[in-house]
């Protein structure tokens, strides 16, 4: 609109500053903003402001690491939800060969202000529809280095630039939604014929432009590679793995006249639905952007006592994170990945509760956590979104007041079931207290106590059961009286029915046999009796009736 | 033709601005880039006017002064005089206004405004009058607002046919404030297209005549020009259509037709007051500026106007310090009381390059006069110099016009404003449905789209910068034309403020003729020469004023006179002593006594 003037928004370069020191980068103390020009209906100003002689950082890098494969993730608990948390994983090559963690470099991080949103062809006619809501927002662009070699390593970068950006909050990584957005740039070249030789020069850099999902940008980029290497040689086409994103690996083969004739330097668009790209313009349409200092905004000058107060302030990242859980706390990567991927506030879980109670284990720990608690909250949140608008709960906490964590926990993160109450049940589960199967049951009720808590409004924590609470009323207990369990035994071996099997476990079959009785004495217990004290008052049982029986023969 | 433009202007600096009398120390003799300088002592040049080929013969300051000084002694009503009065209950705010609406429609023929806001001015007066409790310093005053400031509700176009319709829905800060304050916006002035040009000329609603060229005998004398960009504010302000008006100044467009139509034009330091809602023209030199009857005035204005802004962040932080203060209330507050101040410890700089060839007699006269009344005054006047004035003219060319390309790149007829005539479903049925490339056709057709809107919509002078500034921003010529004034810019800003480190303020003319007639001239680089003494303060961000010393007859319509004014460029942010300095100087002149009545007073339908 005539006469308005941009002005710098404080978050913008906060989060950029966050994000740029967690990756490492050098921070410039005076970073300048430009006018990058070029007409188009989304872009209201016929110009957009960005950084492009001096970015507010530069250098510094990310770990990318391979995917975990099926088999490492056995126990991940998105069998129990409809919508994977990890997305994108499905589209690993798996014919495409494993390359060990390393660090792709990070070019710069820079500040810009957003487009509007462009939506072509919407509702079957020739329409363009333009939404310009977040027109002239800021946003931050981070261009890595081209060190990326193959699809599956630029969906990994991806993914871990994800992560971080969620463990630092300063993006929600969100693609589907255009709160993360990619472009990628792909160029091949010809291998040489041996390692010793040097290898041929790159092709010309292509760009696809708007790849919104982890699975867009490795189809994008396998597509691209083949793409261009069928350009140069339409007879390598069907040879898989030989070129590569950005930096690349080499063409399998070496041509000695190899050149990138039919191969150009153009702007492409990725259709989702072929999984191919599109041409949108080439060379001769690029356009003279004309950049210039941004008259309206002056220098961005940082305090660099407030750049090294947000460094102090930074959290742990993902990467460490793992690393840390794995080493100290024993956990499989597995179960490391699944807590990291619920975010910073599971893993602060997690580790109240290994840190509340004597020897809690480790991986026990992350066993509830990872295969129970969190699927037990999900169910309830997606339960809620159908019903009465509950809000959605992603991890163990909830964003309602229900219970606030102990002391030291974020004052609005509060959880859905309470570190203490969770500790206990599990120490209750490996005194012997309970059984796994009650321990399992004892949760769901805790964790379905919370929205009782929650509707209620406010303060409802302090209504909330604790484990023991709950077993106790519900006289869930194992039984430990030891005349009881003996009666049950006695009841359980000399039940007339089970004469087949009393007979079959002193024939030798007692392993198996010894399953059946305990199973029935569970039976009559309802689960309460502790399974490997019940064997043993069992073997007594069986053995007396045994004698009984030859005695009284 | 841009680059001819670019060029032409190049070599107009180099070749025509070498300075023809140097008004230099002799010991600090120094020789300009492309010929030598006569050395004259400054003590001598107050007096003695130098020959010059380019000046008049026979021109003498003291036979025009006895010819025109008889006249009434109406147009001495000032504004802080009628704000004192509606203040005291002496003065309606309802006939106050009534006045100035009357002087609109009696002058409607100058065609100084592009919107009157009748009804809605009369209502709110007639609201002031009844209220005992005054809104701030301008309570009731009618202000006129040039049309390059956004109105809340009020069509705003900048003189241009791509914002004819174009109805804002926030008000600009500067226009904010004066409302806050309790002015009442009269109307929306008229102005060059996007405050390109310099004589109100380059206008969609046509151009604005100066209310001095109407002791032309009718007819067949030319009608002169009322400066620009600001010449809607100036004629306004001239005719008593209001008694103080906001313009914007981006190399002078608020000093020069201040100069042309004798008025007070301040700019105040860049930054000083926010930009919001200012249509951009070049945001690194726009600046909002007045235009009054008197210094006092623009003092008073200015203190409404100014000060740190979270809209613009180039405004500045320091807070304001008030002008119109104890030290110029008494200063305005009567002639004496003007004289009795004094500049002792005063230095003043008479910049030795600002003495070009094209400088016409009068104006040589004014400024010798001018420092002469200075010294009168107290203040000692200096030689200094900045060297790399010749430079200014082809500097703010080519950062003006890169900035208004960007600037006015927003306007491609799909959000708001113009729309032309081809349309975005015509050019692209054109391109037919269904072909191979359509991403390719939907670009051309948005392409054509945008082409039509802006041929159609911005004038000639502004295409023509619009054109300039995206070629000196284009890969090729950016080293060539934009980092070399960049670098230019940088150079005269240091100069500027170095020659500001031994003398308080400048003394320059403010333009090298006086207001010339209204036709369009064939070469546009001509006009931009008027702009040759205002922009080295644009390019510096320095406060600078044109205050009304004289009365001379124009070089252009024999016999008819015209006023002449002189420009005092203070040190950044010091405006508060450089209107001590221009009342100084206006109370000596005592210009406002010798306005022609037909200026103030003949109707002009």
């Amino acid at each position: 609109m005539p006469g308005t003037l941009p002005v710098l928004n404080k978050e913008a370069v906060h989060q950029s500053l966050r994000t740029a020191l967690a990756l490492g980068c050098q921070v410039h103390p005076v970073s300048r903003f430009e006018r990058k020009h070029y007409f188009y209906c989304d872009l209201p100003q016929g110009y957009q402001i960005t950084q492009q002689a001096s970015p507010i950082a530069t250098g510094g890098s990310l770990l990318v690491e391979p995917p975990l494969h099926e088999n490492q993730r056995q126990r991940a608990p998105r069998k129990r939800n409809a919508s994977s948390p990890h997305p994108g994983l499905e589209g690993d090559d798996p014919e495409e060969a494993a390359w060990p963690p390393f660090r792709v470099r990070i070019a710069r991080l820079q500040i810009e202000q957003d487009s509007g949103k462009s939506t072509h062809d919407s509702a079957g006619g020739r329409h363009t529809l333009v939404d310009l809501n977040r027109a002239g927002v800021a946003l931050m662009e981070i261009v890595f280095e081209p060190e990326l070699s193959s699809p599956s390593q630029a969906a990994a970068c991806l993914r871990s630039l994800q992560a971080t950006l969620r463990a630092l909050d300063s993006c929600d990584g969100l693609m589907e939604e255009g709160s993360l957005r990619c472009d990628l740039n792909v160029s091949v070249r010809p291998a040489p014929p041996s390692p010793a030789f040097p290898p041929g020069p790159w092709g010309p850099r292509v760009e696809v432009k708007n790849l919104n999902s982890l699975k867009a940008l490795q189809t994008a980029a396998a597509f691209e590679i083949q793409r261009q290497i069928a350009l140069h040689d339409p007879g390598d086409a069907s040879r898989a793995g030989m070129a590569g994103t950005e930096g690349g690996q080499d063409l399998s083969r070496f041509n000695g006249h190899f050149e990138f004739k039919s191969v150009e330097r153009e702007t492409r668009a990725f259709n989702a639905a072929t999984g191919e790209t599109t041409r949108m313009r080439g060379k001769e349409g690029a356009v003279d952007y004309r950049f210039f200092p941004e008259p309206d905004l002056p220098p961005l000058v940082l305090d660099m006592d407030w750049v090294e107060a947000v460094r102090r302030g930074l959290p742990e990242l993902p990467q460490a994170t793992r690393s840390r859980l794995v080493e100290e706390h024993g956990l499989t990567p597995a179960q490391a990945e699944v807590l990291i991927g619920e975010g910073e506030a599971a893993v602060g879980f997690f580790e109240d509760v290994v840190r509340g109670g004597g020897g809690r284990e480790g991986r026990g720990v992350a066993n509830w956590v990872c295969n129970d608690l969190i699927g037990l909250v999900k169910a309830k949140a997606s339960a809620g979104k159908g019903g009465k608008g509950c809000a959605v709960v992603a991890s163990p906490y909830t964003s309602s007041p229900a219970l606030t964590g102990q002391a030291g926990a974020s004052p609005t993160a509060s959880y859905a079931v309470h570190p203490e109450a969770m500790g206990e049940l599990i120490d209750m589960v490996s005194g012997g207290e309970i059984s796994i199967r009650t321990g399992k049951e004892v949760l769901a009720l805790m964790v379905a106590g919370g929205s009782e808590d929650e509707e209620g409004g406010g303060r409802g924590g302090e209504k909330r059961q604790r484990p023991r609470e709950i077993v106790a009323a519900r006289g869930w207990g194992q039984v430990s009286d030891e005349t009881v369990l003996i009666g049950v035994a006695r009841n359980v071996v000399r039940d007339p029915g089970s004469a087949r099997q009393r007979r079959q476990y002193k024939e030798g079959k007692e392993k198996q046999m010894m399953k059946f009785f305990v199973g029935q004495a569970m039976k009559e217990t309802g689960g309460r009796a502790h399974p490997g004290r019940m064997e043993t008052l069992l073997r007594v049982e069986l053995r007396k009736a045994e004698e009984e029986e030859m005695g009284g023969k | 033709m841009l680059l001819d433009v670019a060029r032409s202007l190049v070599n107009a600096m180099q070749r025509r601005l070498l300075p023809s009398r140097a008004l230099g120390n002799s010991r600090s003799r120094k020789r300009l880039r492309d010929g030598p300088r006569r050395p004259v002592d400054i003590r001598r040049a107050q007096h003695a006017c130098p020959s010059s080929p380019s000046s008049p013969p026979g021109l003498q300051r003291r036979v025009t002064r006895t010819n025109y000084s008889t006249q009434s002694q109406q147009s001495a009503v000032s504004m802080v005089e009628i704000a004192a009065a509606i203040r005291k209950g002496n003065a309606d705010p309802f006939s106050v206004m009534q006045r100035c609406l009357s002087r609109q429609q009696e002058t409607s023929g100058l065609n100084s405004f592009v919107t009157v806001l009748r009804h809605a001015a009369e209502k709110e007066a007639a609201v002031a009058g009844r209220h005992s409790v005054m809104k701030g310093p301008l309570h009731g005053i009618p202000i006129a607002v040039k049309d390059n400031f956004c109105t809340a509700g009020v069509r705003t176009t900048a003189s241009s046919r791509m914002l004819a319709n174009f109805v804002p829905p926030y008000s600009a800060t500067a226009v904010s404030r004066l409302e806050a304050s309790g002015a009442i916006v009269v109307g929306k002035t008229n102005m060059d297209e996007f405050g390109m040009g310099s004589a109100t000329l380059f206008s969609h609603f046509g151009k604005t005549i100066n209310p001095w060229s109407q002791a032309a005998e009718k007819g067949d004398k030319p009608r002169l020009a009322a400066g620009g960009s600001s010449g809607g504010s100036a004629v306004a302000v001239a005719t008593g259509s209001a008694l103080a008006a906001l313009g914007s100044d981006t190399g002078g467009s608020v000093r020069q037709p201040a100069a042309f139509c004798g008025l007070v034009g301040l700019k105040p330091t860049y930054g000083r007051v926010s930009r919001h809602g200012l249509i951009a023209y070049a945001s690194s030199l726009d600046c909002p500026g007045v235009l009054t009857r008197t210094v006092a005035d623009a003092a008073l204005v200015l203190d409404v106007v100014a000060g740190r802004d979270p809209l613009d962040s180039t405004c500045l932080e320091q807070p304001h310090r008030p002008c119109f203060d104890r030290t110029m209330e008494a200063a305005a507050s009567s002639r004496a009381a003007g004289l009795a101040v004094s500049l002792r410890g005063l230095k003043v700089g008479i910049p030795a390059e600002f003495a070009i060839q094209e400088l016409e007699g009068s104006a040589v006269t004014a400024w010798e006069e001018g420092a002469r009344l200075l010294r009168d005054a107290g203040a000692d006047v200096l030689p200094v110099s900045v060297p790399s004035i010749p430079l200014a003219l082809p500097t703010y060319f080519v950062i003006a016009c890169a900035e208004a390309s960007s600037n006015l790149a927003r306007y491609d007829g799909i959000r708001f404003g113009f729309r032309g005539s081809k349309s975005l479903r015509a050019s692209r049925s054109k391109e037919g449905i269904g072909s191979a490339d359509t991403e390719e056709d939907d670009q051309r057709a948005l392409h054509d789209f945008i082409t039509a809107s802006r041929s159609q919509g911005f004038g000639d002078e502004v295409q023509r910068r619009v054109i300039s500034g995206c070629r000196v921003l284009s890969a090729q010529a950016y080293a060539t034309y934009y980092e070399k004034a960049l670098a230019a810019r940088i150079r005269l800003r240091r100069e500027m403020n170095t020659a500001l480190s031994h003398v308080d303020v400048l003394l320059t003319p403010v333009t090298p003729t006086g207001p010339f007639p209204l036709t369009t001239p064939a070469e546009p680089a001509a006009l931009m020469v008027n702009d040759v003494m205002t922009v080295p303060a644009s390019l510096a961000g320095l406060p600078a004023i044109a205050v009304p010393v004289d009365l001379a007859p124009s070089s252009f319509v024999p016999g008819l006179p015209v006023p002449v004014g002189l420009q005092l460029i203070g040190r950044h942010l010091c405006e508060q002593q450089l209107l001590i300095v221009a009342r100084a100087l206006e109370v000596r002149c005592n210009f406002s006594e010798r306005i022609p009545d037909y200026v103030v007073k003949a109707t002009f339908t």
